[in-house]
């Protein structure tokens, strides 16, 4: 998928506030602490920041095919045994990722009621688990279309 | 019925299998972790069990210190960080024997501070030192086999990415383990400078002097990267003397690092979305990679499987020595088919806890798994660091660059050694400043 795809445009845009956001609040902090002006509940807004951007980036990654992996023995291969081995990959992720999502919309499901939200400002959690959920389920249809639109150009692993 | 352990023990041979099937790295620990965790306690509690791990994981408010220094790497990067680094010191020694090596290792090492990845590090300082040693009539080997050994400078530097992800898998302080790295990390770098001095002294054609540089050009180099080096350090000592935590440092570095870009009038809309856009995707890479090591630790955990190694590791001749030889050699073993993340993720489950048995200290265990990790960068077959420095110098062999690289593979191994033998080596630093016992 190219980086102009709306889905990944969409995902970089939230992805982006998330780390931006958690930048600044982790700055003002950061001022605040050696002012004596300390930001009330900065830690809680920015655990919200990152769980903004740790969702889209699983998605964004998996949109983008950026997931690090063992080349070794996928370089040996013909280009049909490239392919073949690149969709068995994709497919274990799919149930992988489909095994996060549905763990993690048990607990949502299961918290619903209770209101969970943060101790100081009240933020409400189930939403940003929804979003984490939504994510999940992004980059499962995306490694779903990697088991039917291989790339064999594409091998891009690494794992550092 | 199979035992737990037995289950266990299959599981790492699957994880294997996995990796080399080319799952991504998370996927193969994760799902394994899944099935694992299903058929030792039940179906429902696996996936609830990585559903809690999947969600502690992307909320967890620590591991926001890795995206943030990414950003902070990407924004630096683009605004030609690296070049400069080079330029710099190949301007204070470029004109001894061997001088353009050695500044491309205080280059690796000055980018390892900034991008904290042995990869980036490769093939960033790659781009810039090897066109120019070429130029400069170096000998290939001693050009590709000083980067591609000095990019492994990138993991061990704080800020690292390995170091953080360690930090997370076995719940050790960042702080702690960023200043546990900096002692080691500039051994190594003086390690292979000594290996370049060595070889150019035998043969100084490897590397030939370059015309020396004024102080004029040397000041004005340095006047280049003075913004760089005052935020890295500042970043750094920060993290040290306790000013802010390791993420706080982070959002202040990627702060700073805008204000330079700005400053040096590099920050403009696309090179904001290209760094917004390859943080993301690193940092995706390595959340999904967190969460599939903490799945297939929890599976670990619960098959007793750790005690069953200890067992094992505790029967070696040597005691504590013996243990740590046999878990390096199992490493580097390791290291010859699966990558460097993959290995500590696999292994720190089960090794963390047979070191702490010994009495050993886990922030040391964590440089030593770096350490060992970073040597698996440049021996074959898997050796990424080659393959990038090869993707650089088309034209000089995989071989040749390995052949390259062997000295440095040495200095690499007495370094190891020397850590094992010397553990004060990694842990002088944290217990003068850390309280680290």
């Amino acid at each position: 998928m190219s980086g102009r795809n709306p889905v990944v445009l969409g995902l970089l845009a939230v992805g982006s506030i998330g780390l931006i956001g958690a930048m600044l609040v982790d700055g003002l902090a950061v001022i605040g602490r050696h002012t004596g002006l300390p930001l009330t509940g900065s830690i809680e807004l920015s655990q919200a920041c990152v769980v903004l951007l740790s969702s889209c980036a699983i998605a964004v990654a998996t949109l983008q095919r950026a997931h690090a992996a063992v080349d070794l023995l996928h370089q040996m291969l013909g280009p049909k045994g490239q392919a073949l081995m690149m969709r068995f990959a994709a497919f274990l992720s799919v149930l992988f990722v489909l095994a996060l999502a549905a763990g993690a919309a048990w607990l949502a499901a299961d918290l619903w009621n209770g209101d969970e939200r943060t101790e100081l400002l009240s933020i409400p959690l189930a939403w940003l688990r929804i979003v984490f959920i939504a994510c999940l389920a992004i980059a499962a249809v995306g490694f779903t279309l990697q088991v039917f639109m291989v790339k064999p150009s594409q091998t891009g692993g690494h794992g550092e | 019925m199979m035992s737990p352990e037995l289950i266990c023990g299959l599981g790492f041979l699957a994880v294997i299998i996995l990796l080399l099937a080319r799952a991504p790295i998370g996927v193969a620990l994760g799902l394994i972790g899944v099935i694992g965790l299903g058929l030792v306690i039940s179906p429902e509690a696996a996936i609830i069990k990585s559903g809690v791990v999947a969600w502690e994981t992307a909320s967890r408010y620590e591991l926001g210190v890795l995206p943030l220094f990414l950003f902070m790497a990407n924004v630096l990067f683009s605004a030609g960080v690296s070049s400069l680094l080079f330029d710099a010191a190949a301007k204070f020694i470029g004109h001894k024997p061997g001088g353009l090596a050695l500044a491309s290792i205080i280059g690796c090492a000055g980018f390892g501070a900034v991008s904290g990845s042995s990869l980036a590090t490769a093939a960033t300082m790659g781009l810039v030192a090897v066109p120019e040693m070429r130029k400069a009539g170096y000998d290939p080997k001693l050009a590709t086999g000083a980067l591609a050994a000095g990019g492994t400078l990138g993991s061990l530097i704080p800020p690292s990415a390995a170091l953080i992800v360690f930090g997370v898998i076995a719940e050790q302080s960042i702080r702690k383990l960023f200043m546990a790295g900096i002692v080691p990390a500039l051994s190594q770098a003086a390690l292979y400078m000594l290996v370049i001095f060595l070889l150019c002294l035998r043969n100084p054609a490897l590397g030939p002097a370059q015309p020396r540089a004024n102080w004029a050009a040397r000041f004005k180099a340095l006047r280049a990267i003075a913004d760089i080096v005052v935020l890295v350090l500042g970043v750094l000592t920060g993290i040290m003397i306790g000013w802010f935590t390791p993420t706080e440092a982070a959002s202040v570095g990627a702060i700073g690092a805008l204000a330079i870009a700005a400053w040096r009038k590099k920050l403009s809309r696309a090179m904001l979305i290209d760094a917004l856009m390859k943080t993301l995707q690193t940092a995706g890479m390595i959340y999904l990679v967190i969460i599939g090591a903490l799945v297939f630790s929890a599976f670990v955990s619960a098959t007793d499987f750790a005690a069953f190694v200890s067992r094992l590791v505790d029967a070696l001749p040597g005691g504590a020595l013996g243990a740590v030889i046999g878990m390096a050699v199992i490493l580097l073993v390791l290291g010859t088919f699966i990558d460097g993340m993959g290995i500590m993720l696999l292994t720190t489950p089960i090794f963390l806890p047979v070191i702490e048995s010994h009495g050993l200290s886990p922030i040391w265990f964590g440089i030593f798994l770096v350490r060992t990790m970073e040597i698996g960068l440049v021996h074959p077959p898997v050796g990424m660091n080659i393959y990038v420095i090869h993707g650089i110098a088309r034209d000089v062999s995989v071989m040749k660059i390995f052949s390259g690289v062997l000295p440095f593979l040495a200095a690499d191994f007495i370094h190891l050694a020397l850590l094992i033998a010397f553990p004060i080596i990694a842990l002088w630093l944290p217990q003068i400043l850390g309280g680290v016992k």
